[in-house]
């Protein structure tokens, strides 16, 4: 530094420079996705699910018979996997291959439609529960019932009475799966309602639905992603608990819970019975999760930086 | 100081942290002695690391975050290289203890508050059971508590913060430490228990024979009870002496920002002084002088060379390119020439 | 205390009445040819049938059913059971489905509280590193794979490989025939006991009275033993009392997985044939249960967490 020595001399003072502290401007939405892309492995389960997701429709494309109107051929009952029946064949001589990717998309469906009515039934409810104070005791009333009563009996009832169909169940998983996620959102909106920010824009006169739905729902979005989670994995599981019992979808529909319940007394001499319909299942419930776990995660303010 | 026994030696410490894959610098070659018997405070706004540095000498460190470079000598061993438990063990509770900022966290809510205090007797003090006990409670009579052997058996919820800070108090002394590390010991509480705080420490210290080093933003705390003063800003010392000498004769630019905050020193009816700007993004390597970009009569050379120390009495450094005698002459603020003269105006 | 407890007695009794009474409707609206066997249904004319339903008393109208069922319920007396077992009374038939269920769930319980918590111990003391993985890796798979899947392997692995008997037996080999049941019960309950020993554990170590107690000169494994430990299981705690209690209901599917006579599929096995008085009955002990069991948490929560003093705890949990 040869000229150290001429920098002694005073600068103009620039308040720009003094509030530069290097933070670029922050998104919401831009810093999720970032979280979320930099861990590999949610990426590659994320992967893994969609990859899944897409083959099923390819599968029964593929797939030589309909899975709808298989023929049972008693001379064909239990025919290893081979070249014709790439999975083999169920204890009536079906094909197993399109049972199989057929009820892994049912699987999927339900636990959509499934999610997608628990989050709209649960956010709307849940929202209400916790901003408006006199529905307070309403709710937890009604929580309280619902939740207090087996749901078995619900489920019974309605396979009774309405019957077994794929909407029937999907309404009333639908019906019954709101409360855990209504709860957590009232939870969280009782905890954010009061702060500070929302009183003052209250007294500013800005309407309710506003508040709810600028200051207070992009709080809950992290919350609302692991139910999701949560959700997808365990209405798969629900479906195939009632299916096996009976009291889910109607026996010849090819679902992941009927699939079990036909194999539960063959497939401990035919494993691959349970096999391929366990791997299948196994690998999207455990993508999914694992996946809506990271995203949850990335969508959590807290861990933005 | 007449008395020159360094207890601990602090020299060119770095501290990164690793946050989410990014490297945050947040000591930057920090050296301090501190001597036997003083009263030592850091001050410096939230984030200038003082925090960060004294947790290092006693091992306490979030997860991520390692001494990268430097050493901290204490009783002939550079306790910046010690890696396991086993060795901090020696060290704390015996040599330096700490008292945290927030009386209401920090003590456990389900264990009686006598038996977290006997628990660091039995420890350090090589008695059991009911020897024990009966220093726990000499131990709350002393910091103050009325009632001791009753509140012996109490929960931390049945005291007051102020309370809960004694009890805090009297665990980190139970051990005998001779260094007393206080972060922000009266941050959290009501002004009016502030000062029986900070008077009660003052008397344990002389009690005790303790070295204090208090961690605080308030230079009010700082001139009730401090010997020296050191002045950190971004991760450095950038200036420290005694109290004295910084209220009085301060060089770096932010330490008079800071003196210049203080509400004492404001006229009635005028806006008090804030400091403009933010503090540096410490993810970013700085250049120069880190409170040049905020100093409203920075030097060129501010912006491109990092100043050294210079002396201004023996015991006084300030780490300004001001000091340098190629500065060209300026006056200092007004108010911090007149600072003694102020302050006595405003208190007589 | 006595005040407090009463109140919670008074608000449990209504929370069991409601149920109660919603369930009695909902039971109204399955249509009556439930009533009668399909050999029955074939055979019956229409007159018989309603003089059958008369008989029963479900013809009546519903108010007056109700108030029959009420002053019954009060009197103790839950009525005979007309399908599942002709002509028992209730209490009996649920009785001896009791003692397997608790039996077995007993059992899966305790094997899982103990297994889970040091798996959560064992996660917390190694987080982050290999034996933390396995530990998550575990509670991912239980948590996310339908448990008719987990099972179905259970059962294959267990029956083929080592041998165990793949359906419960009453008559021979019972105990070893139950091995299947509970490793399928406590699979679940491992994975939610650990998931939650090793929250709660991390939620702890991260406390400001941990950095006091590393400052004092503790060891590790002395803040591990002496304050971590106890504080996390507190609000584990809590949910104890309810889990043993549920323990009598039973698990539907295991149950009826491994053909267990147990309490599982008692209710929809009752709700299928129409047998009202069992569903009624069983309804209500299981909101009797239910509110018991939180109750009861909240009473352990009082004695070990001096905190917590008798103050109102309404509303969601």
């Amino acid at each position: 530094m040869e000229n150290e020595d001429e920098l002694f001399y005073f600068v103009p003072y620039n308040p720009e420079h003094a509030e530069a502290i290097g933070s670029e401007n922050y998104s919401y939405w831009k810093s999720v996705f970032r979280n979320f892309f930099k861990k590999k492995v949610s990426v590659i389960m994320l992967g893994i699910f969609l990859v899944v997701f897409i083959f099923t429709f390819i599968a029964l494309s593929m797939s030589k018979f309909d899975p709808l109107n298989l023929k049972t051929n008693s001379d064909l009952s239990f025919t290893k996997p081979n070249q014709e029946y790439w999975f083999g064949t169920d204890n009536i001589g079906r094909d197993y291959w399109s049972q199989v990717w057929y009820a892994t998309r049912i699987s999927i469906e339900l636990a959509g439609i499934v999610a997608l009515g628990e989050c709209l039934i649960g956010i709307t409810i849940g929202l209400i529960w916790g901003y408006v104070r006199k529905a307070d005791g309403f709710f937890t009333e009604l929580y309280n019932i619902i939740y207090n009563v087996p749901r078995i009996i619900y489920l019974t009832l309605i396979a009774l009475v309405v019957g077994r169909s794929f909407w029937i169940m999907a309404f009333s998983l639908m019906f019954f799966g709101w409360l855990p996620m209504a709860r957590n959102v009232r939870n969280l909106v009782f905890m954010y309602r009061d702060r500070e920010y929302n009183l003052a824009s209250r007294c500013l006169g800005t309407p309710i639905h506003r508040i709810l739905l600028k200051n207070i729902l992009p709080y809950l979005v992290s919350v609302i992603i692991l139910r999701l989670a949560l959700s997808i994995p365990g209405t798969i599981a629900t479906e195939s608990t009632l299916s096996y019992l009976g009291l889910g979808l109607d026996v010849n529909t090819p679902s992941l819970g009927i699939l079990l319940r036909n194999a539960r007394t063959y497939f401990l001499d035919f494993p691959y019975l349970l096999v391929f319909p366990a791997i299948n299942v196994s690998i999207i419930t455990v993508a999914f999760y694992l996946a809506g776990n990271a995203f949850s995660d990335a969508a959590d303010p807290k861990t933005h930086r | 100081m007449e008395n020159k026994d360094i207890i601990l030696s602090a020299k060119d410490v770095e501290i990164e942290f690793s946050l989410r894959g990014k490297k945050l610098k947040a000591i930057r070659k920090c050296s301090l002695d501190i001597y036997r018997g003083e009263t030592l405070a850091i001050v410096g706004e939230s984030g200038s690391g003082k925090s960060v540095f004294t947790k290092s000498f006693i091992g306490m460190l979030d997860s991520n975050g390692y001494i990268t470079n430097g050493e901290i000598m204490c009783d002939g061993r550079d306790i910046a290289k010690f890696k396991t438990e086993k060795e901090w063990r020696t060290l704390r509770g015996k040599k330096i203890s700490m008292v945290m900022q927030d009386p209401m966290t920090s003590l456990n809510p389900l264990k009686k508050i006598g038996v977290q205090i006997k628990e660091a007797i039995e420890l350090h003090r090589g008695v059991k059971g009911a020897e024990a006990k009966d220093i726990a409670i000499e131990m709350l009579r002393k910091v103050g508590i009325p009632e001791p052997e009753r509140r012996y058996n109490q929960y931390p919820h049945e005291f007051s913060g102020g309370m809960r800070q004694r009890v805090v108090i009297a665990i980190a002394v139970s051990c005998n430490p001779e260094i007393l590390i206080c972060d922000e010991p009266t941050t959290a509480l009501d002004v009016t228990i502030q000062a029986q705080i900070l008077d009660l420490i003052r008397k344990l210290k002389e009690e005790l024979n303790m070295t204090v080093i208090y961690i605080t933003h308030d230079l009010g705390v700082v001139a009730n009870v401090a010997d020296r003063v050191a002045v950190m800003y971004a991760g450095q010392i950038v200036e420290y002496g005694l109290a004295e000498e910084i209220f009085f004769d301060a060089w770096h630019p932010y330490t008079w920002a800071l003196l210049s905050a203080l509400p004492q020193l404001g006229e009635k009816g005028e806006e008090l002084e804030a400091i403009e700007g933010t503090p540096p993004n410490l993810f970013v390597e700085i250049k120069g002088d880190a409170f040049a970009p905020r100093n409203k009569r920075a030097l060129a050379i501010d912006f491109v060379k990092e100043p050294p120390f210079f002396d201004i009495t023996e015991t006084h450094k300030a780490k300004t390119w001001y000091l340098d005698p190629r500065c060209p002459k300026f006056e200092r603020p007004s108010n911090i020439v007149n600072y003694r003269e102020i302050i006595r105006r405003k208190v007589y | 205390m006595v005040k407090y407890t009463l109140k919670r007695l008074l608000h449990g009794i209504i929370t069991v009445f409601i149920i109660a009474t919603v369930v009695f409707l909902l039971m109204r609206m399955l249509p009556t040819d439930y009533f009668f066997t399909e050999e029955q249904l074939m055979k019956f004319t229409d007159q018989q049938k309603e003089a059958a339903l008369n008989a029963a008393g479900l013809l009546d109208p519903i108010t007056e059913q109700l108030g029959r069922f009420y002053l019954n319920t009060v009197k103790g007396d839950f009525g005979i059971s007309r399908r599942l077992q002709a002509g028992q009374p209730v209490v009996k038939v649920i009785g001896q489905k009791v003692a397997i269920s608790t039996k077995l769930g007993v059992v899966a319980l305790s094997i899982s509280l103990v297994l889970g918590v040091i798996m959560g111990i064992i996660q917390t003391v190694k987080k982050d590193k290999i034996p933390d993985h396995i530990g998550t890796a575990y509670t991912v798979f239980v948590n996310s794979v339908p448990h008719l899947v987990s099972y179905s392997l259970i059962l294959a692995f267990g029956s083929r490989v080592l041998n165990f008997p793949a359906i419960y037996s009453s008559r021979s080999h019972t105990i070893l025939s139950c091995v299947l049941p509970v490793t399928c019960l406590c699979l679940t309950s491992i994975a939610g006991y650990g998931l939650w020993t090793r929250r709660y554990m991390v939620d702890e170590l991260n406390k400001d009275y941990i950095k006091l107690a590393k400052v004092k000169g503790l060891s590790s494994r002395q803040i591990m033993v002496k304050h971590i430990l106890k504080n996390a299981f507190v609000p584990l705690a809590q949910y104890l009392p309810l889990s043993f209690l549920e323990t009598i209901g039973g698990s539907l599917l295991v149950e009826r997985f491994f053909s267990v006579p147990g309490m599982g599929p008692l209710l929809t096995d009752a709700i299928n044939r129409y047998d009202l008085n069992v569903v009624q009955t069983l309804v209500i002990f299981y909101a009797v249960i239910g509110v018991l069991g939180v109750f009861l948490g909240d009473i352990l929560m009082m004695i070990i967490d001096p905190r917590i003093k008798l103050a109102d705890r309404e509303g969601v949990r």
